[in-house]
Protein backbone atom coordinates (compact mmCIF):
# COMPACT_ATOMS: atom_id res chain seq x y z
CA UNK A 1 0.00 0.00 0.00
CA UNK A 2 1.48 3.35 -0.97
CA UNK A 3 1.73 6.20 1.50
CA UNK A 4 -0.86 8.23 -0.43
CA UNK A 5 -3.35 5.35 -0.43
CA UNK A 6 -2.85 4.89 3.30
CA UNK A 7 -3.43 8.58 3.95
CA UNK A 8 -6.62 8.55 1.87
CA UNK A 9 -7.87 5.61 3.89
CA UNK A 10 -6.97 7.34 7.15
CA UNK A 11 -8.79 10.45 5.97
CA UNK A 12 -11.88 8.42 5.22
CA UNK A 13 -11.53 6.83 8.64
CA UNK A 14 -11.24 10.21 10.32
CA UNK A 15 -14.62 11.20 8.86
CA UNK A 16 -16.50 8.12 10.06
CA UNK A 17 -18.27 10.09 12.78
CA UNK A 18 -19.29 12.79 10.31
CA UNK A 19 -20.88 10.26 7.98
CA UNK A 20 -22.73 8.69 10.90
CA UNK A 21 -24.05 12.13 11.87
CA UNK A 22 -25.00 12.91 8.30
CA UNK A 23 -26.79 9.56 7.99
CA UNK A 24 -28.84 10.49 11.06
CA UNK A 25 -29.56 13.97 9.75
CA UNK A 26 -30.32 13.26 6.07
CA UNK A 27 -33.85 12.30 5.20
CA UNK A 28 -33.19 11.49 1.59
CA UNK A 29 -32.99 7.70 1.53
CA UNK A 30 -30.13 7.21 -0.97
CA UNK A 31 -28.03 9.82 0.80
CA UNK A 32 -28.67 8.21 4.19
CA UNK A 33 -27.70 4.75 2.87
CA UNK A 34 -24.61 6.16 1.12
CA UNK A 35 -23.41 7.77 4.35
CA UNK A 36 -24.00 4.58 6.35
CA UNK A 37 -22.02 2.55 3.78
CA UNK A 38 -19.14 5.07 3.72
CA UNK A 39 -19.09 5.21 7.55
CA UNK A 40 -19.06 1.41 7.79
CA UNK A 41 -16.25 1.08 5.24
CA UNK A 42 -14.26 3.83 6.97
CA UNK A 43 -14.72 2.29 10.40
CA UNK A 44 -13.80 -1.23 9.29
CA UNK A 45 -10.77 0.10 7.46
CA UNK A 46 -9.67 2.06 10.54
CA UNK A 47 -10.06 -1.05 12.67
CA UNK A 48 -7.93 -2.95 10.16
CA UNK A 49 -5.23 -0.26 10.01
CA UNK A 50 -5.04 0.33 13.76
CA UNK A 51 -5.36 -3.26 14.94
CA UNK A 52 -4.81 -5.56 11.93
CA UNK A 53 -1.91 -3.88 10.17
CA UNK A 54 -0.13 -3.07 13.42
CA UNK A 55 -0.36 -6.72 14.42
CA UNK A 56 1.32 -7.71 11.16
CA UNK A 57 4.03 -5.08 11.45
CA UNK A 58 7.19 -5.54 13.48
CA UNK A 59 7.29 -3.43 16.64
CA UNK A 60 10.32 -1.46 17.80
CA UNK A 61 11.24 -0.30 21.31
CA UNK A 62 11.43 3.45 21.83
CA UNK A 63 12.15 5.34 25.04
CA UNK A 64 10.02 8.42 25.57
CA UNK A 65 11.90 11.63 26.35
CA UNK A 66 9.04 14.09 25.98
CA UNK A 67 5.23 13.81 25.78
CA UNK A 68 2.59 16.37 24.83
CA UNK A 69 -1.09 15.66 24.43
CA UNK A 70 -2.28 16.21 20.86
CA UNK A 71 -5.99 16.22 21.73
CA UNK A 72 -6.40 19.91 20.93
CA UNK A 73 -5.49 19.24 17.28
CA UNK A 74 -8.31 16.73 17.10
CA UNK A 75 -10.73 19.18 18.74
CA UNK A 76 -9.86 21.73 16.05
CA UNK A 77 -10.37 19.13 13.33
CA UNK A 78 -13.81 18.33 14.76
CA UNK A 79 -14.81 21.92 14.03
CA UNK A 80 -14.72 21.04 10.32
CA UNK A 81 -17.55 18.64 11.09
CA UNK A 82 -19.86 21.59 11.83
CA UNK A 83 -19.80 23.01 8.35
CA UNK A 84 -22.02 20.34 6.75
CA UNK A 85 -24.67 20.98 9.41
CA UNK A 86 -25.14 24.54 8.15
CA UNK A 87 -27.07 23.10 5.23
CA UNK A 88 -30.46 21.50 5.07
CA UNK A 89 -31.51 17.99 6.05
CA UNK A 90 -32.84 17.32 2.59
CA UNK A 91 -30.07 18.68 0.38
CA UNK A 92 -30.55 19.50 -3.25
CA UNK A 93 -28.17 18.25 -5.91
CA UNK A 94 -26.27 21.54 -5.58
CA UNK A 95 -25.93 21.01 -1.80
CA UNK A 96 -24.58 17.48 -2.34
CA UNK A 97 -22.04 18.77 -4.88
CA UNK A 98 -20.98 21.46 -2.38
CA UNK A 99 -20.57 18.78 0.34
CA UNK A 100 -18.45 16.70 -2.01
CA UNK A 101 -16.23 19.64 -2.95
CA UNK A 102 -15.81 20.48 0.73
CA UNK A 103 -14.82 16.89 1.52
CA UNK A 104 -12.51 16.74 -1.48
CA UNK A 105 -10.64 19.87 -0.44
CA UNK A 106 -10.45 18.75 3.21
CA UNK A 107 -9.22 15.37 2.03
CA UNK A 108 -6.63 16.94 -0.23
CA UNK A 109 -5.25 19.01 2.64
CA UNK A 110 -5.30 15.96 4.93
CA UNK A 111 -3.45 13.73 2.48
CA UNK A 112 -0.90 16.32 1.43
CA UNK A 113 0.00 17.48 4.93
CA UNK A 114 1.12 15.66 8.04
CA UNK A 115 -2.30 15.24 9.64
CA UNK A 116 -2.50 11.48 9.99
CA UNK A 117 -2.46 11.75 13.75
CA UNK A 118 -5.51 14.04 13.75
CA UNK A 119 -8.22 11.44 13.72
CA UNK A 120 -11.31 11.57 15.98
CA UNK A 121 -12.12 7.95 15.13
CA UNK A 122 -9.00 6.84 16.99
CA UNK A 123 -10.51 8.31 20.15
CA UNK A 124 -13.76 6.46 19.45
CA UNK A 125 -11.68 3.27 19.21
CA UNK A 126 -10.30 3.93 22.69
CA UNK A 127 -6.96 5.33 21.57
CA UNK A 128 -5.26 8.60 22.37
CA UNK A 129 -2.81 10.57 20.32
CA UNK A 130 0.23 12.20 21.92
CA UNK A 131 3.14 14.10 20.42
CA UNK A 132 6.39 12.47 21.54
CA UNK A 133 10.14 12.83 21.27
CA UNK A 134 12.31 9.78 21.88
CA UNK A 135 15.60 9.77 23.76
CA UNK A 136 17.42 9.44 20.43
CA UNK A 137 15.68 12.42 18.89
CA UNK A 138 12.77 11.10 16.82
CA UNK A 139 9.74 13.39 17.01
CA UNK A 140 6.27 12.42 15.90
CA UNK A 141 2.95 11.16 17.20
CA UNK A 142 2.11 8.04 19.13
CA UNK A 143 -1.30 6.40 19.11
CA UNK A 144 -1.61 4.73 22.50
CA UNK A 145 -4.26 3.31 24.79
CA UNK A 146 -2.99 5.57 27.55
CA UNK A 147 -0.39 8.34 27.34
CA UNK A 148 3.12 7.16 28.18
CA UNK A 149 5.34 8.86 30.73
CA UNK A 150 8.81 10.26 30.22
CA UNK A 151 11.30 7.40 30.50
CA UNK A 152 8.80 4.71 29.53
CA UNK A 153 9.85 2.18 26.91
CA UNK A 154 7.07 1.65 24.40
CA UNK A 155 6.88 -1.07 21.77
CA UNK A 156 5.47 0.69 18.74
CA UNK A 157 4.90 0.01 15.05
CA UNK A 158 5.13 2.54 12.28
CA UNK A 159 1.90 3.74 10.73
CA UNK A 160 3.91 6.14 8.59
CA UNK A 161 7.07 8.22 8.92
CA UNK A 162 5.59 10.45 11.63
CA UNK A 163 3.03 8.30 13.41
CA UNK A 164 3.56 5.17 15.47
CA UNK A 165 1.03 2.94 17.16
CA UNK A 166 1.74 1.43 20.55
CA UNK A 167 1.51 -2.31 20.64
CA UNK A 168 2.23 -5.01 23.16
CA UNK A 169 5.24 -7.28 22.71
CA UNK A 170 4.23 -10.21 20.59
CA UNK A 171 5.29 -13.80 21.06
CA UNK A 172 7.93 -14.81 18.55
CA UNK A 173 7.97 -18.19 16.85
CA UNK A 174 11.01 -20.23 17.87
CA UNK B 1 39.12 -12.37 25.23
CA UNK B 2 36.01 -10.54 26.43
CA UNK B 3 32.79 -12.17 27.52
CA UNK B 4 31.15 -12.81 24.18
CA UNK B 5 29.18 -15.98 23.90
CA UNK B 6 27.17 -16.32 20.68
CA UNK B 7 25.13 -19.11 22.23
CA UNK B 8 23.84 -16.81 24.96
CA UNK B 9 22.47 -14.13 22.62
CA UNK B 10 18.70 -14.10 22.41
CA UNK B 11 17.20 -13.06 19.07
CA UNK B 12 13.54 -13.34 20.04
CA UNK B 13 13.04 -9.62 20.75
CA UNK B 14 11.82 -6.83 18.49
CA UNK B 15 13.73 -6.29 15.25
CA UNK B 16 14.51 -2.91 13.72
CA UNK B 17 15.77 -2.88 10.15
CA UNK B 18 18.20 -0.11 9.30
CA UNK B 19 19.92 0.87 6.06
CA UNK B 20 22.82 3.33 5.97
CA UNK B 21 24.54 5.26 3.24
CA UNK B 22 27.55 7.51 3.13
CA UNK B 23 27.08 11.24 2.90
CA UNK B 24 30.54 12.80 2.78
CA UNK B 25 32.40 11.36 5.75
CA UNK B 26 29.23 10.61 7.70
CA UNK B 27 26.62 7.91 7.67
CA UNK B 28 22.94 8.64 7.18
CA UNK B 29 20.78 5.86 8.55
CA UNK B 30 17.11 5.14 7.94
CA UNK B 31 14.68 2.76 9.50
CA UNK B 32 12.49 0.56 7.32
CA UNK B 33 9.14 -0.64 8.63
CA UNK B 34 8.58 -4.30 7.89
CA UNK B 35 6.02 -7.03 8.33
CA UNK B 36 6.45 -9.63 11.03
CA UNK B 37 7.14 -12.24 8.31
CA UNK B 38 10.24 -10.40 7.17
CA UNK B 39 11.26 -9.78 10.79
CA UNK B 40 11.01 -13.50 11.51
CA UNK B 41 13.16 -14.28 8.46
CA UNK B 42 15.78 -11.79 9.67
CA UNK B 43 15.66 -13.32 13.15
CA UNK B 44 16.31 -16.70 11.59
CA UNK B 45 19.34 -15.32 9.73
CA UNK B 46 20.58 -13.71 12.97
CA UNK B 47 20.33 -17.08 14.70
CA UNK B 48 22.17 -18.81 11.85
CA UNK B 49 24.93 -16.18 12.08
CA UNK B 50 25.28 -16.86 15.81
CA UNK B 51 25.33 -20.61 15.14
CA UNK B 52 28.12 -20.10 12.61
CA UNK B 53 30.10 -18.18 15.23
CA UNK B 54 29.51 -20.86 17.84
CA UNK B 55 31.18 -23.36 15.51
CA UNK B 56 34.24 -21.15 15.09
CA UNK B 57 37.06 -20.04 17.37
CA UNK B 58 37.44 -16.38 18.33
CA UNK B 59 40.73 -14.69 17.43
CA UNK B 60 41.84 -11.23 18.49
CA UNK B 61 41.66 -8.49 15.87
CA UNK B 62 44.63 -6.94 14.13
CA UNK B 63 44.46 -4.85 10.99
CA UNK B 64 46.89 -7.18 9.21
CA UNK B 65 45.42 -10.38 10.59
CA UNK B 66 45.53 -13.48 8.44
CA UNK B 67 42.65 -15.62 9.60
CA UNK B 68 40.76 -18.61 8.32
CA UNK B 69 37.13 -17.57 7.96
CA UNK B 70 36.04 -21.20 7.86
CA UNK B 71 37.26 -21.89 11.38
CA UNK B 72 37.69 -18.47 13.02
CA UNK B 73 35.82 -15.30 13.71
CA UNK B 74 37.44 -12.08 14.84
CA UNK B 75 36.60 -10.56 18.19
CA UNK B 76 37.11 -6.90 18.99
CA UNK B 77 36.48 -6.12 22.68
CA UNK B 78 34.60 -2.88 23.30
CA UNK B 79 37.28 -1.96 25.83
CA UNK B 80 39.84 -1.40 23.06
CA UNK B 81 37.54 0.43 20.66
CA UNK B 82 38.29 4.10 20.26
CA UNK B 83 35.85 6.36 18.52
CA UNK B 84 36.71 9.67 20.16
CA UNK B 85 39.50 12.05 19.31
CA UNK B 86 42.49 11.78 21.68
CA UNK B 87 44.94 14.68 21.65
CA UNK B 88 47.97 14.01 19.46
CA UNK B 89 51.30 13.79 21.27
CA UNK B 90 53.72 16.68 20.82
CA UNK B 91 57.40 15.85 20.40
CA UNK B 92 59.17 12.53 20.90
CA UNK B 93 58.06 10.01 23.50
CA UNK B 94 60.31 9.97 26.61
CA UNK B 95 62.21 6.71 27.04
CA UNK B 96 60.56 5.97 30.40
CA UNK B 97 57.02 6.74 29.18
CA UNK B 98 54.65 3.77 29.41
CA UNK B 99 53.54 2.32 26.08
CA UNK B 100 49.96 3.03 25.04
CA UNK B 101 47.30 0.38 25.50
CA UNK B 102 46.54 -1.33 22.17
CA UNK B 103 43.42 0.15 20.64
CA UNK B 104 41.28 -0.17 17.57
CA UNK B 105 39.91 2.93 16.00
CA UNK B 106 36.38 2.93 14.63
CA UNK B 107 34.35 5.50 12.80
CA UNK B 108 31.73 6.60 15.37
CA UNK B 109 29.21 7.14 12.57
CA UNK B 110 28.23 3.50 12.15
CA UNK B 111 27.83 2.92 15.89
CA UNK B 112 25.77 6.07 16.18
CA UNK B 113 23.37 4.88 13.46
CA UNK B 114 23.01 1.50 15.14
CA UNK B 115 22.51 3.00 18.62
CA UNK B 116 19.65 5.20 17.46
CA UNK B 117 18.04 2.62 15.17
CA UNK B 118 14.46 2.89 16.48
CA UNK B 119 14.56 6.67 16.33
CA UNK B 120 15.95 7.05 12.82
CA UNK B 121 13.76 8.61 10.17
CA UNK B 122 11.66 6.07 8.35
CA UNK B 123 12.50 5.41 4.74
CA UNK B 124 9.63 5.46 2.27
CA UNK B 125 9.70 3.61 -1.02
CA UNK B 126 9.53 6.88 -2.91
CA UNK B 127 12.67 8.10 -1.07
CA UNK B 128 14.76 5.19 -2.34
CA UNK B 129 15.47 6.77 -5.74
CA UNK B 130 19.01 5.75 -6.68
CA UNK B 131 20.45 5.44 -3.22
CA UNK B 132 23.42 3.19 -2.70
CA UNK B 133 23.53 1.81 0.81
CA UNK B 134 26.81 0.84 2.46
CA UNK B 135 25.25 -1.59 4.86
CA UNK B 136 22.04 -2.78 6.42
CA UNK B 137 21.50 -4.05 9.93
CA UNK B 138 18.93 -5.90 11.99
CA UNK B 139 18.91 -4.55 15.52
CA UNK B 140 17.42 -7.15 17.81
CA UNK B 141 16.02 -6.81 21.32
CA UNK B 142 13.03 -5.35 23.10
CA UNK B 143 15.10 -3.45 25.65
CA UNK B 144 16.54 -0.32 23.99
CA UNK B 145 19.54 -0.42 26.35
CA UNK B 146 20.52 -3.94 25.48
CA UNK B 147 20.04 -4.60 21.79
CA UNK B 148 22.30 -6.63 19.54
CA UNK B 149 23.21 -5.38 16.08
CA UNK B 150 23.60 -7.74 13.13
CA UNK B 151 25.34 -5.88 10.35
CA UNK B 152 25.86 -6.82 6.71
CA UNK B 153 27.96 -4.84 4.26
CA UNK B 154 25.56 -5.15 1.38
CA UNK B 155 23.30 -2.81 -0.53
CA UNK B 156 19.83 -4.37 -0.38
CA UNK B 157 18.71 -2.05 -3.17
CA UNK B 158 21.44 -3.32 -5.51
CA UNK B 159 18.95 -5.22 -7.64
CA UNK B 160 16.85 -2.09 -7.98
CA UNK B 161 19.86 -0.12 -9.15
CA UNK B 162 20.87 -2.68 -11.76
CA UNK B 163 18.37 -1.28 -14.26
CA UNK B 164 17.24 -4.77 -15.19
CA UNK B 165 13.62 -5.82 -15.50
CA UNK B 166 12.61 -7.67 -12.35
CA UNK B 167 9.95 -10.31 -12.82
CA UNK B 168 8.16 -12.96 -10.87
CA UNK B 169 7.64 -16.34 -12.55
CA UNK B 170 4.28 -17.56 -11.32
CA UNK B 171 1.88 -19.13 -13.79
CA UNK B 172 3.40 -16.61 -16.19
CA UNK B 173 6.15 -14.01 -16.04
CA UNK B 174 4.92 -10.87 -14.30
CA UNK B 175 6.77 -7.66 -13.85
CA UNK B 176 7.41 -6.75 -10.19
CA UNK B 177 6.39 -3.17 -9.63
CA UNK B 178 8.00 -0.98 -7.01
CA UNK B 179 11.46 -1.09 -5.48
CA UNK B 180 12.92 -4.47 -4.63
CA UNK B 181 15.13 -4.99 -1.57
CA UNK B 182 17.20 -8.16 -1.41
CA UNK B 183 18.89 -9.32 1.79
CA UNK B 184 21.71 -11.83 2.19
CA UNK B 185 21.41 -15.16 3.99
CA UNK B 186 24.00 -14.23 6.63
CA UNK B 187 25.33 -11.25 8.53
CA UNK B 188 28.99 -10.20 8.56
CA UNK B 189 29.23 -8.59 11.99
CA UNK B 190 27.54 -8.90 15.38
CA UNK B 191 27.78 -5.93 17.73
CA UNK B 192 27.04 -6.25 21.45
CA UNK B 193 27.87 -4.02 24.39
CA UNK B 194 30.87 -6.22 25.15
CA UNK B 195 32.39 -6.73 21.73
CA UNK B 196 32.19 -6.67 17.98
CA UNK B 197 32.34 -10.16 16.50
CA UNK B 198 33.31 -10.35 12.85
CA UNK B 199 32.86 -13.10 10.29
CA UNK B 200 33.98 -10.98 7.36
CA UNK B 201 36.99 -8.79 8.09
CA UNK B 202 36.51 -6.81 4.89
CA UNK B 203 33.02 -5.85 6.01
CA UNK B 204 34.32 -4.67 9.38
CA UNK B 205 36.97 -2.53 7.70
CA UNK B 206 34.40 -1.18 5.24
CA UNK B 207 31.61 -0.38 7.67
CA UNK B 208 33.42 0.62 10.87
CA UNK B 209 36.90 1.58 9.73
CA UNK B 210 36.61 3.19 6.32
CA UNK B 211 39.87 5.12 6.11
CA UNK B 212 38.27 7.80 3.96
CA UNK B 213 35.78 8.60 6.71
CA UNK B 214 38.32 8.83 9.54
CA UNK B 215 39.70 12.20 8.47
CA UNK B 216 39.81 13.59 12.00
CA UNK B 217 42.06 10.80 13.19
CA UNK B 218 44.78 11.10 10.55
CA UNK B 219 46.77 13.86 12.29
CA UNK B 220 46.92 11.68 15.43
CA UNK B 221 48.45 8.76 13.53
CA UNK B 222 50.99 10.84 11.65
CA UNK B 223 51.92 12.77 14.81
CA UNK B 224 52.54 9.47 16.62
CA UNK B 225 54.85 8.32 13.82
CA UNK B 226 56.70 11.64 13.75
CA UNK B 227 57.20 11.39 17.52
CA UNK B 228 58.54 7.85 17.35
CA UNK B 229 60.82 8.09 14.32
CA UNK B 230 63.97 10.16 13.66
CA UNK B 231 62.54 11.95 10.63
CA UNK B 232 63.98 15.11 9.16
CA UNK B 233 61.54 18.04 9.00
CA UNK B 234 60.78 17.62 5.30
CA UNK B 235 60.04 13.92 5.69
CA UNK B 236 57.84 14.58 8.73
CA UNK B 237 55.81 17.06 6.68
CA UNK B 238 55.61 14.66 3.75
CA UNK B 239 54.47 11.82 5.99
CA UNK B 240 51.74 14.00 7.51
CA UNK B 241 50.67 15.09 4.04
CA UNK B 242 50.50 11.52 2.69
CA UNK B 243 48.55 10.44 5.77
CA UNK B 244 46.16 13.34 5.31
CA UNK B 245 45.38 12.14 1.81
CA UNK B 246 44.16 8.84 3.23
CA UNK B 247 44.85 5.65 1.31
CA UNK B 248 47.78 3.31 1.85
CA UNK B 249 49.99 5.39 4.16
CA UNK B 250 47.05 6.36 6.41
CA UNK B 251 46.03 2.70 6.65
CA UNK B 252 49.59 1.66 7.49
CA UNK B 253 49.98 4.37 10.12
CA UNK B 254 46.61 3.57 11.70
CA UNK B 255 47.47 -0.12 12.01
CA UNK B 256 50.89 0.60 13.51
CA UNK B 257 49.43 3.20 15.86
CA UNK B 258 46.78 0.77 17.07
CA UNK B 259 49.28 -2.02 17.61
CA UNK B 260 51.45 0.24 19.72
CA UNK B 261 54.38 0.28 17.31
CA UNK B 262 54.85 3.98 17.89
CA UNK B 263 54.97 3.36 21.62
CA UNK B 264 58.68 2.75 21.07
CA UNK B 265 61.22 5.40 20.08
CA UNK B 266 63.29 4.19 17.12
CA UNK B 267 66.89 5.38 16.69
CA UNK B 268 68.74 5.98 13.46
CA UNK B 269 71.26 3.29 14.50
CA UNK B 270 68.53 0.66 14.90
CA UNK B 271 66.99 1.59 11.59
CA UNK B 272 70.33 1.65 9.76
CA UNK B 273 71.11 -1.90 10.88
CA UNK B 274 67.70 -3.22 9.85
CA UNK B 275 67.72 -1.33 6.53
CA UNK B 276 71.14 -2.79 5.68
CA UNK B 277 69.76 -6.24 6.48
CA UNK B 278 66.89 -5.66 4.03
CA UNK B 279 69.22 -4.20 1.38
CA UNK B 280 67.58 -0.76 1.38
CA UNK B 281 69.52 2.31 0.23
CA UNK B 282 70.71 3.40 3.68
CA UNK B 283 73.13 6.02 2.40
CA UNK B 284 70.29 7.90 0.73
CA UNK B 285 67.61 7.31 3.35
CA UNK B 286 69.57 8.18 6.49
CA UNK B 287 71.42 11.49 6.43
CA UNK B 288 73.03 12.98 9.53
CA UNK B 289 71.13 10.64 11.83
CA UNK B 290 67.71 11.47 10.29
CA UNK B 291 65.45 9.59 7.92
CA UNK B 292 65.21 11.47 4.63
CA UNK B 293 62.49 9.78 2.59
CA UNK B 294 60.48 10.45 -0.54
CA UNK B 295 56.87 9.43 -1.38
CA UNK B 296 57.90 5.95 -2.50
CA UNK B 297 60.23 5.31 0.45
CA UNK B 298 57.71 6.06 3.21
CA UNK B 299 55.45 2.98 2.77
CA UNK B 300 58.55 0.77 2.49
CA UNK B 301 60.20 2.13 5.64
CA UNK B 302 56.92 1.89 7.52
CA UNK B 303 56.75 -1.78 6.51
CA UNK B 304 60.32 -2.24 7.71
CA UNK B 305 59.44 -0.75 11.09
CA UNK B 306 56.28 -2.88 11.19
CA UNK B 307 58.41 -6.03 10.72
CA UNK B 308 56.83 -6.81 7.38
CA UNK B 309 59.99 -7.00 5.30
CA UNK B 310 62.27 -9.98 5.60
CA UNK B 311 64.69 -12.01 3.54
CA UNK B 312 64.16 -15.69 2.89
CA UNK B 313 66.84 -17.63 4.77
CA UNK B 314 67.69 -19.99 1.90
CA UNK B 315 66.33 -18.27 -1.21
CA UNK B 316 67.54 -14.81 -0.21
CA UNK B 317 64.22 -13.47 -1.54
CA UNK B 318 63.22 -10.05 -0.21
CA UNK B 319 59.68 -10.83 1.03
CA UNK B 320 57.00 -8.23 1.66
CA UNK B 321 54.31 -9.42 4.09
CA UNK B 322 50.67 -8.42 3.68
CA UNK B 323 48.69 -10.31 6.30
CA UNK B 324 50.13 -12.41 9.09
CA UNK B 325 49.19 -14.39 12.13
CA UNK B 326 51.20 -14.82 15.27
CA UNK B 327 52.49 -18.36 15.67
CA UNK B 328 52.28 -20.27 18.92
CA UNK B 329 55.64 -20.44 20.68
Amino acid sequence: MTEIARRVRLFLGSYVLLFVLLAIRFQTRWLMISCIVIAAIGLLDMLWIVFGVTRKTEAEPIRIADVTDAGSDVAGYLATYLLPFLTVAEPTTRDVIAYMIFLLVTGLVYVRSEMTQINPTLYILGKRVVAITTDKGWSGHLVATSPPHVGDVVQAVSLNALVRVETVPKATPT
Amino acid sequence: MPAFDPASIDVSGSVTLVVARRSGHNYIGNRIAMSTDVANDLRQICQETLNAMSQRTAVAYADDLDFDRESHYVLVPSSVLVSHRPQPRRGRRPADDAAEVPQIEVDPGARSVLASASSLDELNARDLKKQSFTFYAAIVGSNPDNRVDFVDQWNPYKAGLSGGIITNFGDRLNRIEGPLLVFERSFDIVVTDAAIAVLDLGAFEGVFRDIDAMVDRRPTWSAAAVAALPLDDGTAELLAELCDRGGRVATQLRGMYERGVFGKAFTATQLRTEMQGQKLDVGRMIVKGKLVLDDADIPVVLKLIDEKLYTGWHSDTPWDVGTRSKRAT
